[in-house]
């Protein structure tokens, strides 16, 4: 009895490891070991709390684009992509070419099987096998039939997507740039900064302002609907363009994608204005400007206007040095509502999830959250703390009003909270609002007159804006393009290989014992013959009364014969 | 034998009787205590009454339950409805601080408050936020999320008429509550809301049905009125009374547990397996036409595909794994993967409704990142790849079973009457075989919407990294089942691995790890 002695992995010829089996099995083991492991490496935090690497950054650093780990990747390209050649080479070309078999030697490792009397034309075999739609080659009485070799094709199209997609993957971390541009409203810029560099500024290689950010929320909730930059776009030798960028929407720029990342708001607040001249800008123009801004006048060459950082926001307007006018911005009437969200009477930060609680119910420190708006824009969120050595320290400092805790009267479930709100600009108390927990109290206040410069400049606040800086993120990856070829690769391949049913009949016909033997094969190992083989095996085993299939398939069989 | 006759004859003796009284279940309209009732008529303008909330223009209906769950857990109170339940606590102030709502979840709570579910009199009072204070002293990061959920509750509770928002404006609608007395700018609509909704309350507290409906159904027409007058559109908010009156989800787990005990006896006993197997099939059919039913009309509410949180593509990955189990047994007919399917299913959406913190039913707003018709490509693509998983799992721990009672020849009648394990090894294969390409698809698809929305396909943030472990998983047992030639228990334990993977993936990884995806 023949015995073979399959050798150890490690015993086989060293050429071979490029496709092996094994080795492509131990290196996904490995792989799936190692992103798990990535995964679950915790962020490092300072002594006071903060992250200071999340565990993204340190998993990517210490795993994912480590030496080691991209080795492991590269070797399983290298792996995948020797076996699928292999598999091109030996299994899928020569299946192209079929071989008919010349004994019993293609029955070996075969699915079904039948052997019924037959006493037949061999044509009739072929003509009921191609009757149940495969492709047949005959020599004599044996023959080769299939169907669905497409399917041949899946796993080596699938594998060689893999290989397209790592190697893209690859080559993106020689190719690849990406950078952050972090822009107010209103300011323009021609640089970003590279990510994991050294903290230096690129050039762009075109200049983006950031024209206005706006942000919406979905109606009484704190969701954002949107959020969409605005931006002015100036390519050398191009004319400047407007483009509007959000999340899922990223306009190119000379092969860069712009990508809104998030936004932040700023301290100060943003003023649209109107202006006029009879002479230069006969019709009204409207402008945005945060303080110590200036922008171009559009139909005035050379004329920009400026606003100041002082309170109330003075406003110029410039030809070059020569001073056109100047004056100072008004404020408009303001129905304010003030809300008491949440109070804690010993407020402390939680160290761990970095939220506010209390430590005791006793008012050691209390702290009241307020949300300040008018006309329905929010103008302040913050805590107010009643101890006179906290608020210097923790009240914000933004916002057009200030606000202060002055009485906390009532006990526990029925206090009443008194907020006294002073205009920040010049200081002038606006009055004082009390409030249990909550509720909403609201008060008007007045207008204040515009102070106007002598000159034929007029100049009008119309509406005044939170002030927001941008975040965008640039990248460029010409790699990109690659990966979707990879992975429509891949996509062709599974539906290949899954989707088509690929099977294969031998038969040879023992013409002295008067019997037909059948052997088929299935891609994903059926136990019987499906309908149309056993259909076909049950009209061979009718005897023929009349052969017509040998009529209809001479010309075909006698092509087909190798 | 004994065991043979067992089977054969008390199952199939009272098999039948609980398909009728699981049909008759499914039937019975759902019982109203005799005080709801009573006001259930008078208050029916309000059901379909236009709320704002959470976003959406929702019915009464829909804010009274999404207000209610939230605050007791449960969408009932001592035989009221939810639109009911919160128009008596809004009506009558005193009902609302000393009745027992705010659910308290963990016994620790519980015992510190003074019940599973305590009153706002009782929860503000400062012996209760001392207990509470110590809870969390003697272990912050373990107390404070559930201390700040209960705080939530009680807040919620407090505003519940801020939160009533009914009179109609561009943007955001307003409480009754907010229409002052003398504002020269609100309309006659606007103060009929007002004058209405004052009427409601008193016949509410003064217990006047009769009152009351002519208030509710003076305040509805007050309400449409003035969103016309105004240009605003109202969807289509008698779908959202019927998406609640008829529960479609509720009526596809019943249709899944009725599938499963039909499948289950014809399994067990060997009878009547064509007639119980149809059975089990149509029933199938109806708890995925029920699915369906309950994912279209989310979709209608809430104008998007129903897949942007937990609860929504749990519900539809159920709905594709009834679906894969009608579809395996229409072709193989062997009435386990039809158990497999009807059971999980029941079992899965019984959950989906028990976990309310894991499986928030309310229909949320979309943010930014989320608004791409990618969302609909990639989360139908991957939930359905969990769906065959899900499948794959129960037939690997189904063929680990069979083959500890002994395999084929086993001396159990249980395991006899299942499937060979060679069929079971094949039918896991081939269940794996279709989730397989539909997860690579699922990944791929959220490769092109990160280079879409952030620039990059790949940035090993921690869900993505567990998608391709959990392709990497899938992918070794595809390779050695073919090419290593692993069958039977060894290919059954790798499955079960794989979905170990597909859960860590889509449970882990939110509560677990953060990253971008911990939003969903």
């Amino acid at each position: 009895m023949k015995q073979t002695v399959q050798a150890p992995w490690w015993g086989i010829a060293p050429w071979s490891w490029f496709y092996s089996l094994r080795i492509g099995l131990v290196l996904l083991v490995l792989i799936t070991i190692a992103s798990i492991a990535g995964t679950l490496i915790p962020p490092i935090t300072g002594p006071d709390g903060q992250v200071q690497l999340s565990s993204l950054e340190r998993s990517q650093r210490l795993i994912y684009y480590s030496p080691w780990y991209l080795a492991m990747l590269w070797l399983l390209a290298i792996n995948i992509g020797a076996a699928t050649a292999r598999t091109i080479l030996l299994k899928v070309i020569p299946a192209l070419r079929p071989r008919v078999p010349r004994g019993g030697e293609f029955f070996a490792g075969a699915g079904p099987r039948a052997e019924i009397p037959f006493g037949g034309d061999p044509a009739r075999v072929e003509a009921e096998l191609r009757r149940a739609g495969l492709s047949v080659w005959r020599e004599g009485g044996a023959g080769y039939a299939t169907r669905g070799r497409a399917a041949l094709w899946g796993a080596p199209v699938a594998h060689l997507g893999m290989v397209v997609v790592l190697l893209a993957g690859f080559s993106s971390s020689f190719v690849a740039r990406e950078g952050t541009i972090q822009l107010v409203e209103g300011q323009e810029t021609q640089w970003m900064t590279p990510r994991g560099g050294d903290g230096q500024p690129a050039r762009l290689g075109f200049t983006l302002t950031c024209e206005d950010f706006d942000i919406g929320h979905h109606p009484r909730t704190r969701i954002p609907s949107h959020f969409i930059s605005t931006v002015r776009i100036k390519e050398p030798g191009e004319p400047a363009r407007r483009e509007r960028v959000e999340v899922n929407h990223s306009p190119a720029v000379r092969g860069w994608r712009l990508h809104q990342t998030s936004y932040q708001e700023l301290n100060g607040r943003r003023q649209r204005l109107a202006l006029w001249h009879p002479e230069l800008a006969p019709t009204t123009q409207t402008l945005e400007l945060s303080a110590g801004q200036s922008r171009p006048l559009s139909g005035a060459e050379g004329v920009e206007v400026a606003l100041g950082e002082g309170q109330p926001p003075r406003w110029t307007i410039r030809a070059g040095e020569q001073l056109l006018g100047e004056g100072a911005l008004g404020q408009p009437a303001m129905h304010l509502c003030l809300r008491a969200e949440r109070f804690e009477p010993d407020f402390t930060i939680d160290s761990a999830s970095r939220t506010a609680t209390s430590r005791s119910t006793e008012l050691n420190n209390p702290a009241l959250l307020v949300h300040l708006s008018s006309g329905g824009q929010e103008l302040a969120h913050q805590w107010l703390f009643y101890r006179e050595d906290l608020k210097a320290m923790m009240h914000a400092a933004d916002g057009p009003y200030a606000m202060e805790l002055v009485e906390i009267a009532g006990e526990a479930g029925e206090r009443v909270f008194t907020v006294a709100l002073t205009e920040r600009s010049g200081g002038t108390p606006v009055g004082a609002l009390s409030l249990g927990l909550g509720r909403e109290a609201c008060l008007d206040t007045p207008a204040a007159e515009p102070v106007e410069a002598a000159g034929p400049w007029q100049v009008a606040l119309v509406e005044q804006m939170p002030l927001y800086m941008t975040v965008l993120t640039v990248t460029r990856n010409p790699a990109i393009p690659v990966v979707y070829l990879g992975c429509a690769l891949m996509m062709l391949g599974l539906v290949l290989a899954f989707a088509i049913q690929r099977r294969e009949v031998w038969f040879v016909i023992d013409e002295a014992a008067g019997r037909l033997r059948l052997a088929a094969a299935y891609r994903h190992a059926r136990e019987d013959f499906d309908g149309r083989l056993a259909g076909a095996l049950a009209r061979l085993a009718e005897p023929a009364a009349h052969d017509s299939a040998k009529r209809d398939s001479g010309k075909r069989v006698s092509s087909n014969v190798a | 034998m004994k065991n043979r006759r067992l089977g054969d004859s008390r199952l199939a003796r009272w098999l039948l009787p609980v398909l009728a009284l699981g049909a008759a279940l499914l039937t019975m309209p759902a019982g109203a205590a005799p005080e709801g009732a009573r006001w259930k008529a008078a208050l029916e303008p309000l059901y379909g009454l236009p709320v704002q909330d959470f976003g959406f223009i929702r019915s009464g209906w829909t804010f009274g339950e999404n207000h209610l769950r939230t605050i007791t857990g449960s969408a009932t109170l001592e035989g009221l409805d939810p639109l009911q339940a919160t128009l008596w606590l809004m009506a009558d102030p005193h009902a609302r601080h000393a009745a027992p709502l705010i659910k308290t979840e963990r016994p620790q709570l519980a015992e510190a408050l003074g019940g599973k579910r305590v009153s706002l009199s009782q929860y503000r009072a400062p012996q209760a936020r001392e207990k509470l204070m110590a809870l969390y002293e003697r272990d912050p990061a373990q107390w404070l999320k559930p201390i700040n959920a209960v705080e939530n509750r009680a807040l919620m509770l407090e505003e519940l008429e801020q939160s009533f928002a009914i009179v109609p404006r561009p943007g955001e609608w307003l409480s009754p509550l907010a229409l002052r007395a003398g504002d020269a700018t609100l309309s006659a609509n606007d103060l009929r809301i007002g004058e209405q909704w004052q009427a409601l309350k008193r016949a509410i507290a003064g217990d006047d049905p009769e009152a009351g409906g002519r208030a509710a159904a003076g305040l509805a027409e007050a309400v449409e009125a003035e969103a016309q007058a105004r240009g605003i559109e109202l969807p289509p908010l008698a779908l959202d009374v019927f998406y609640h009156r008829h529960a479609p989800f509720a009526k596809s787990a019943a249709f899944c547990l009725l599938a499963a005990l039909a499948f289950g006896a014809t399994l067990l006993t060997g009878r009547w397996p064509r007639q119980l197997g149809w059975l089990g099939v149509g029933l199938l059919g109806l708890a995925l036409g029920e699915q369906l039913l309950g994912i279209g009309l989310r979709w209608v509410l809430s104008g998007r595909a129903p897949l942007s949180n937990m609860y929504e593509s749990f519900t539809f990955a159920v709905a594709g794994m009834v679906l894969f189990a009608i579809l395996f047994e229409v072709v193989q007919r062997n009435r386990l993967i039809g158990l497999g399917g009807a059971a999980l299913g029941f079992i899965f959406m019984v959950l989906a409704h028990r976990l309310p913190v894991v499986f928030d039913p309310q229909i949320r707003p979309l943010m930014p990142a989320l608004q791409s018709s990618w969302l609909t490509y990639h989360v139908v693509t991957i939930m359905l790849s969990y769906s065959a998983f899900a499948l794959s799992c129960f037939l690997g721990v189904t063929y680990l079973g069979k083959a500890a009672l002994g395999g084929d020849g086993s001396q159990f009648l249980l395991a006899r009457r299942l499937p060979g394990l060679a069929t079971l090894d094949l039918l896991n294969y081939k269940v794996i075989a279709v989730g397989f390409p539909l997860l690579t698809i699922g990944i791929i698809t959220g490769a092109v919407w990160a280079a879409t929305a952030w620039g990059r396909p790949w940035g090993f943030d921690p869900k993505e990294t567990w998608s391709a472990i959990t392709w990497l998983v899938y992918a070794i047992y595809l390779h050695v089942r073919y090419l290593g030639g692993w069958r039977g228990r060894r290919a059954a334990w790798l499955s079960l691995v794989g979905f170990a993977a597909v859960l860590f993936t889509y449970f882990g990884v939110n509560y677990l790890l953060s990253g971008l995806h911990s939003y969903v």
